[in-house]
């Protein structure tokens, strides 16, 4: 396994990590989910992935079962919650943590800021002052941020957080053979990343496996070109052991890809990318799940609401 | 700054022209009678279209909610109509359809013919637009809008679902087609960053809307700026422009920094076609029409002057919530409407 810096943290993590999505899916039972797991685990992989609001909770009681054992020892755990008020994100948090099993989590990134006022609301409505007394809590190590839509709002939130004497530990984007080509993550944000030392979470290297679909590149190819990225961690969706075992095969023959290699495998996919339709969550909103689900991001605080009503 | 300038000379030739040819009188205009025709609430051509539309429009959401009963909205529109303002504004999802139904009772007796109509739809599917576009023109009794708009761009990937292979782009034109709207543009509030991609999807696909309609304010010139970023284009491309939120939805005023015509001035003293302003009752409206006529273009120390006093308030957005929070989003709490 290749193990990497994350940001200016001082933690090494596994450069392919664990994607807890997946685990929830109704193919999968618990004991195939708690095996993938501890098997990603005994195979190097310590950077495990998930979220408040996969599969209801499921994905995170998976996990915490699978963490038993002196497992959880072994594993760098990050979890996201949706809620952008102060209220809503402490009580996610703690659902997390009793689904987790655990006393600490080591990350905890701000989910789906995938709107032009997530930023402002994180900072405004007080989900980011949650985790940051959580922090202080030692409920949680280090706090980052996700997103999947356009590498616009991920300078937003960066900007926001700066304007509040804020770094962020860790950011989390879509990094892959298509986003080079078409609204890029990798273009706009990964930079100013690199620059300021905040650790680059890759996701979605084959977009759920719809960039396969476009029939231009292979799965070794998608991991190879994301590891290749300047990123502490690619994120990788993993819901049977043949996957794994790709994931362990493209770090196994992976090599710093030479420019002759890069230019190769980007002008494979350059003419299906150009639209973003092997790209759908920055282009529709089926992956929205806070779109569909707008609870989750918490009622507006009381003060916002007066304003509006008066 | 030139732009500006030609733009306004423009106006005033067109409402001189249109006065006289009212008056019949047809040559040697006196002076005097020039000065009392600036006293009407300006009329101003519409982008590039052949319309022209009165410098304030009549927001339509306000007509249609509980604190007004039918007949107040009714005695609303069509004092206003009476009064000069001709630019009515509405939306597919205002009040559950009341605004619709009341203005298209407004619009009877004569009225309609002395209105342009604009309304707006939530879908971004094809067969979610075609069937708001039909239950637009139902309640509002017509047999067709002057103007119909894509409502609520106000996320990154609208404009793509607008434009997709049966997406609700197509339902507008198949409308336009059939005679049901005459004119197609696109409102939303969240970032100016939004409109830009919608203008450029649009290009791409080789569209020019007609109008583009967004926040344009005191607060807005300091903050995340349509008026900065978006406004300049649609001059260049001569695309009608639509100001909204003069006032914030009325938060701006919570800032105690400005007063309500003065919002409204300076909407006006910008290059927009029309300021569509929300209006619950007819002292709401007496105010809005004086504001109106007693509007002269701002000279750059007044502007200056406005924009000193509400740069402190403005600068975190903390009085456009529709830009910050999602309080104004109603399709982001009703995602159904989308299709």
């Amino acid at each position: 396994m290749i193990y990497r810096k994350l940001g200016t943290t001082g933690e090494d993590v596994s450069a392919i990590g664990l994607g807890g999505w997946h685990l929830g899916d109704k193919d999968v039972d618990e004991q195939t989910a708690i095996r993938i797991i501890r098997t990603a685990i005994d195979g190097g992989i310590n950077f495990l992935d998930n979220s408040w609001d996969y599969y209801d909770g499921l994905c995170e009681i998976l996990m915490g079962k699978a963490l038993r054992d002196g497992y959880r020892q072994k594993a760098f755990v990050m979890t996201k919650i949706d809620g952008r008020t102060k209220k809503e994100a402490a009580r996610q948090l703690d659902d997390s943590l009793r689904r987790l099993h655990v006393d600490c989590i080591d990350l905890v990134q701000h989910h789906e800021i995938i709107r032009f006022e997530d930023p402002d609301r994180v900072f405004n409505e007080g989900a980011n002052e949650a985790l940051i007394d959580a922090r202080y809590a030692g409920k949680i190590r280090y706090i980052g941020f996700t997103g999947h839509k356009d590498p616009h709002i991920h300078l937003y939130m960066l900007e926001m957080a700066k304007n509040h004497g804020f770094k962020f530990d860790t950011a989390q984007m879509p990094l892959n053979l298509m986003d080079a080509h078409f609204r890029s993550f990798s273009k706009i944000v990964v930079p100013v990343l690199v620059n300021e030392g905040i650790a680059i979470l890759g996701m979605k290297p084959m977009a759920n496996g719809i960039i396969l679909k476009s029939n231009t590149v292979t799965p070794v190819e998608c991991l190879h070109y994301a590891l290749n990225l300047p990123t502490s961690v690619v994120i990788t969706g993993i819901d049977r052991m043949e996957f794994l075992e790709q994931a362990f095969e493209a770090v196994r023959s992976f090599h710093p890809l030479s420019s002759d290699e890069l230019n190769r495998l980007l002008s494979k996919t350059a003419s299906a990318a150009a639209y973003g339709e092997y790209e759908p969550f920055k282009t529709t909103t089926i992956f929205d799940s806070t779109a569909q689900n707008i609870k989750w991001l918490g009622e507006e605080p009381q003060e916002i609401q007066e304003l509006v009503q008066k | 700054m030139r732009v500006k300038i030609k733009r306004r000379q423009t106006i005033d030739r067109r409402e001189f022209l249109k006065i006289a040819a009212t008056a019949s009188i047809l040559a040697n205009i006196p002076h005097n009678l020039y000065a009392q025709i600036k006293k009407d609430i300006p009329r101003r051509p519409l982008g590039s279209t052949v319309e022209n539309v009165s410098a304030l429009g009549i927001g339509g959401y306000h007509i249609g909610t509980k604190r007004l009963d039918e007949q107040e909205s009714i005695k609303i529109i069509r004092s206003a109509i009476d009064n000069g303002i001709n630019f009515l504004d509405n939306c597919w999802d205002y009040n559950d359809g009341q605004s619709e139904i009341r203005m298209g009772k407004a619009l009877k007796d004569g009225y309609r013919q002395r209105a342009f109509l604009m309304t707006k739809i939530d879908g971004r599917t094809k067969e979610s637009a075609a069937h708001q576009i039909d239950e637009s023109l139902r309640r509002l009794e017509t047999d067709h809008v002057d103007l119909m708009q894509f409502h609520e761009v106000i996320r990154l990937e609208d404009p793509d679902r607008i434009f997709a292979e049966k997406g609700a782009a197509e339902a507008m034109l198949e409308a336009k087609q059939a005679g049901k709207i005459r004119y197609i543009g696109f409102t939303g509030h969240k970032d100016p960053m939004v409109h830009l991609r919608m203008l450029d999807i649009a290009e791409k696909h080789n569209f020019k809307f007609d109008t583009v309609q967004m926040p344009l304010n005191v607060m807005d010139a300091h903050f995340r700026s349509f008026e900065q970023e978006v406004l300049p284009r649609l001059v260049k491309n001569n695309i009608g422009v639509l100001g909204m939120k003069s006032m914030g939805g009325g938060i701006i005023l919570e800032s105690k920094t400005i007063r309500p015509a003065e919002c409204l001035h300076y909407a006006m003293n910008l290059p927009a076609s029309v300021v569509i302003t929300g209006i619950d009752s007819m002292k709401i409206l007496d105010q809005d029409i004086n504001a109106g006529q007693t509007f002269q273009p701002l000279n750059k120390d007044d502007v200056a002057n406005l924009l000193e006093r509400t740069a402190k308030a403005a600068a975190n957005g903390k009085y456009e919530l529709f830009k910050t929070s999602d309080n104004f989003d109603s399709t982001a709490h009703n995602p159904k409407w989308l299709g």
